[in-house]
């Protein structure tokens, strides 16, 4: 089992790298692939709704200023399906977003990965 | 390999080949436990799981069930290099002036609907069996009663689909397209001239078998012919709300830019010389 669970972290992780592929709403159009992003930040409202879910958080500098910043993720039937729910982040939640910027310059990226404080992912696999 | 190169190295010719094949690893080991299927190109053929196949109450087999349909990115790839005219050429290589018609909720068409992401259920009736898709709530009727396609209709998204059964194989002709629909993400192309035949076969309880050819004098030099298996899906699936336009930000917010949805995967690989430079935003469409 444990094994198993080795190939399917080394395969996920591949496949991380190979993120158009999975994308299929306009990624290679919008998002620059060599952009990558890490956003550190408070969640202050989630859109659960089609095509794609968005995340809207504030991150804060290292002065405090805070830069509102938008992320669009996975289609909300896809993750309804694997167990995730609007419930799954909630308002005030700290969370750190690893993606893709916009191609547009604007605070908006295309998420690869949200982990919870705890480390814990949410969005990217069934839920447990 | 590092993300942050991705964009210019993993797309080179062999970088595609590790996506593919990892992607449909993953694809393959997680059979079952991720809703979202996508397929750079058809998957592999795959024999009968020995399954039985269920049959209606007048003895045919019976296609009905929710079916957990994937994304295929490039429909074409086992048959490419496709048989371009010089006029399916240029549309193929116009593609990067325009935004893919779904991106902007347009419906995908025949047969684009059956390669485009999310589940359908299938509702197999004696005199006509109904497509209900999860992608962009579109449906389909496809009668079996011996009727022929209406003349002098106005082209559309879906055209106009006729059923026929070949023994347990049901056939649909398709005919009467526009040719505003895209053939998929990776920007194939069909003109207005597009005649699709679709051979749908159930050939266990869990697989249903289907196969599309395409037949387009004005853009292809002949026909061709691709197919794979379908998974049926977990019991618990029903087809949800899919409303395109619902909160679509990319499409309301002005960010969509023109070209194939798969992107780079597209560079040269099927015509075998670079596709023409992107154009900057705001400048096409």
């Amino acid at each position: 089992m444990r094994q198993r669970s080795a190939v399917f972290v080394a395969l996920a992780g591949g496949l991380l790298v190979c993120a158009p592929l999975r994308a299929h709403h306009s990624f290679a159009a919008e998002f620059d692939g060599n952009k990558p992003v890490v956003l550190k930040g408070m969640v202050t409202k989630v859109e659960w709704r089609n095509p794609h879910i968005w995340v809207y958080l504030d991150v804060k500098d290292a002065d405090g200023a805070i830069t509102p910043w938008q992320c669009e993720g996975g289609a909300p039937n896809n993750l309804t399906r694997q167990g995730w729910s609007r419930e799954t982040l909630k308002d005030g939640q700290e969370i750190t977003v690893e993606g893709w910027r916009a191609k547009n310059g604007t605070n908006t990226c295309n998420a690869s990965a949200w982990k919870l404080p705890s480390g814990e992912s949410v969005f990217t696999k069934p839920a447990a | 390999m590092e993300a942050p190169e991705r964009g210019k190295r993993i797309y080179e010719a062999g970088g595609v080949k590790f996506c593919r094949v990892l992607a449909l690893a993953l694809v393959i080991a997680r059979a079952g436990a991720l809703a979202a299927q996508a397929f750079p190109s058809p998957p592999p053929p795959e024999p009968p799981d020995g399954t039985p196949v269920p049959h209606a109450a007048d003895g045919r087999a019976d296609l009905s069930g929710v079916w957990n349909k994937g994304l295929v990115l490039d429909t074409a790839g086992p048959v490419e290099p496709l048989p371009f005219t010089p006029a399916g050429l240029a549309a193929f290589n116009d593609v990067w002036n325009h935004i893919d018609p779904t991106s902007e909720c347009i419906f995908p068409g025949v047969p684009r609907v059956n390669t485009s992401p999310y589940p359908m259920q299938i509702v197999q009736l004696q005199d006509k069996v109904i497509f209900l898709y999860e992608y962009m709530h579109n449906f389909r009727v496809i009668y079996t009663d011996g009727r022929t396609h209406p003349a002098d209709t106005e082209p559309s998204l879906l055209g106009d689909s006729v059923g026929r059964w070949d023994g347990d194989t049901l056939v649909i002709e398709t005919v009467n397209l526009t040719d505003r629909t895209w053939l998929d993400d990776h920007g194939n192309r069909h003109s207005d001239a597009l005649k699709v035949t679709e051979r749908w076969r159930r050939i266990s309880a869990n697989q249903l078998s289907y196969q599309e050819t395409l037949e387009d004098p004005k853009f292809y030099t002949k026909p061709w012919t691709v197919g794979w298996v379908i998974p049926l899906a977990p019991k618990d699936w029903v087809v949800m709300e899919y409303a395109c336009t619902d909160n679509n930000k990319d499409m309301a917010d002005g960010h969509l830019q023109p070209g194939p949805l798969d992107g780079s995967l597209r560079d040269g690989s099927a015509i075998g010389r670079p596709a023409p430079p992107r154009l900057q935003p705001g400048s096409a469409q």
